[in-house]
């Protein structure tokens, strides 16, 4: 019985690619609504096959995955899609902006693939991170820092219940990367979910809660029990 | 935000673009020109085969027991009624004689000069025509009698028939290569005066359409029509004219097929490589949430507006390229057609798509997961 407090529910989560290959093994954990949870490991350790997974990109092997009660493994493609832009937002490392739109069309673009697209809301997303004057740009006038904004509006505009972010400050300098964390940081105070896959330790602490990967199985020893011993950097 | 990204990914992709809608009008003006052409030749071409002589002739039905039966002149105006008549370009009523000139027997034609040279252009006149359908005076000569009386341009000579005789003068030499050089042409109403066989017709010289009107059919109208006549095709010309007809009309489906086949891989090509340029840009928009129809649907805009684009460019540039060789080949313009449009843009969509199938199904197969993995 899966708990409805939960945002997200994973349970005896296997992956295995082509040849074979073990991404995950018999992964379990959960996530509460509104909680902040850092999930670290070396490259090939799983977390991104576990994101991609949790936000519909990809199917498990075995196992089942909850999202706010609802068992996505079980969806079909089409389903798992609208999931996808009904459910999560998501942030990359690499950014992933359509390079011949601008900031403004970046972030309705989501907007038209949810429903409508509404340039004064998506004016307003860009406004909250600090864009008002980048609105125009293309993502090849604006800094690494300023892209990665662009995505945060883009992933927030449609109001997803879980907010998935993959190394969103890998590229970032310091700078940058404080602020970027202290707009996650924010949007966390508003109740988002988030959870967010980061080598940095600086930056997993930030979270309420790290759960380490190694070889695709959850590391137990090394889960930070609860929010008081994050050490919020903002 | 629908035409917004479509606008912004051409202006993204001006040469690419250029290539895709340059590789569809290079199709789709040869296409154009083709069905232009084709809608246009076999008129074209059937009234350069009438140049070279009528391919029907209208007789007289001969009783049994009799040695000479002539048509009427009147009835020939049947020629010029409803089904006939579209089919008919035109013709001439001849009547022959034998009379003497000089004390010479020689074989007179009297027919309607006027009407000559559309059935039989490729005489050689010396002088000129005589005019007006019933002049009196004035004749054809042919060269060997020309030569053989001494009959120079504007002599006059005498014509004898039974007690009836007229003068003429020589208003033209004519050189054909066959028996009219042995001939002198006058009037036809000349020879009905000189044979006293008023409104009598011998044979009809028929110029008629083919493409439209089997000649078989034809002459069966006219026999119906026309009391006392027999129509015959003359086969040589009529099949030489459908036969020539069926190789141009293969010849150009053959050019055209080839060139679309050629278009097509250009086609798919182009838009094989676009997608795969545009490979991360697809996968985003998946992981956004965008359906797989979605998708097909913003580049299947794409691809419509390059069918258009390309297929009106495209039929203008190839209705020029029918002009020029309509002025080359026939001497004459070739009409734009509705259907030859239609025809040109139905042709480039069907290439365009289904080059664009394949592409545009890995499109809508591609997995978000492994285009934006950076584990």
């Amino acid at each position: 019985m899966i708990n409805s407090e939960l945002s997200l529910a994973v349970e005896e989560l296997t992956k295995y690619y082509a040849a074979r290959v073990l991404a995950l093994d018999n992964v379990s954990l959960s996530v509460g609504h509104g909680e902040r949870v850092a999930i670290m490991g070396p490259s090939g350790s799983g977390k991104t096959t576990l994101m991609n997974i949790i936000s519909g990109l990809d199917r498990p092997s075995q196992g089942q995955v909850w999202v706010n009660g609802q068992d996505i493994t079980g969806l079909t493609g089409a389903e798992l899609t609208r999931f996808r832009r009904e459910t999560i937002g998501l942030v990359f490392q690499q950014f992933y902006l359509i390079p011949y739109l601008n900031a403004l069309e970046n972030v309705m673009l989501a907007q038209y693939f949810h429903s409508l697209a509404d340039e004064e809301e998506a004016r307003q997303a860009l406004v909250r991170v600090g864009l008002n004057d980048r609105l125009y740009h293309l993502p090849s006038q604006l800094s690494g820092g300023e892209q990665q904004r662009v995505c945060l509006a883009r992933a927030l505009i449609n109001s997803p219940q879980i907010l998935l972010a993959d190394e969103p400050t890998g590229n970032l300098d310091k700078a940058n990367e404080e602020m970027v964390m202290k707009l996650f940081h924010e949007r966390h105070q508003e109740g988002y979910t988030l959870i967010m896959v980061t080598h940095d330790p600086d930056i997993a602490r930030m979270a309420d809660r790290i759960i380490r990967f190694d070889h695709g199985r959850v590391v137990p020893e090394d889960v930070v029990g609860n929010s008081s011993l994050a050490k919020p950097l903002l | 935000m629908w035409w917004r990204i479509i606008s912004r990914s051409f202006r993204n992709r001006k040469a690419r673009l250029a290539l895709s809608i340059l590789s569809v009008v290079l199709g789709a003006s040869l296409v154009a020109a083709l069905s232009n052409l084709s809608l246009e030749i076999p008129a074209k071409a059937g009234s350069q085969l009438r140049a070279y002589g009528a391919n029907l002739l209208i007789l007289p039905q001969v009783p049994p027991g009799t040695n000479e039966a002539y048509i009427s002149e009147n009835d020939l105006s049947f020629l010029e009624r409803g089904e006939v008549a579209q089919a008919v370009t035109s013709y001439a009523p001849s009547l022959y004689s034998l009379v003497e000139i000089a004390g010479q027997p020689i074989v007179m034609v009297g027919t309607w000069l006027d009407v000559m040279p559309q059935i039989s252009p490729w005489w050689q006149i010396t002088g000129y025509w005589p005019e007006g359908r019933e002049n009196m005076a004035e004749a054809l000569v042919g060269t060997q009698v020309s030569e053989k009386l001494g009959l120079g341009l504007g002599k006059e000579f005498t014509v004898s028939s039974g007690d009836n005789t007229r003068r003429f003068k020589v208003a033209g030499v004519v050189t054909t290569g066959a028996a009219e050089d042995k001939q002198v042409l006058v009037s036809l109403k000349a020879v009905q005066e000189l044979t006293v066989l008023p409104g009598k017709v011998g044979l009809v010289q028929v110029s008629a359409l083919t493409q439209s009107h089997p000649l078989a059919h034809l002459a069966k109208l006219i026999e119906e029509g026309i009391p006392g006549s027999e129509g015959r095709v003359l086969g040589q010309i009529a099949k030489a004219e459908s036969r020539i007809l069926s190789k141009v009309q293969l010849l150009l489906a053959l050019v055209a097929g080839l060139i679309l086949t050629a278009s097509g891989l250009v086609i798919l090509s182009t838009m094989t490589t676009t997608l795969l340029e545009r490979t991360a840009e697809i996968g985003l928009m998946k992981a956004l949430g965008a359906s797989s129809q979605r998708i097909a649907g913003l580049f299947s805009a794409e691809i419509g507006i390059i069918t258009l684009g390309g297929g009106i460019l495209g039929y203008l540039l190839g209705y020029i390229l029918a002009q020029f060789i309509g002025y080359r080949v026939f001497a004459s313009a070739i009409s734009p057609h509705p259907l030859a449009f239609l025809v040109t843009i139905t042709i480039a969509a069907m290439v365009t798509w289904f080059s664009s199938i394949l592409p545009l199904r890995r499109a809508t197969q591609i997995d978000p997961a492994i285009t934006l993995r950076g584990d």
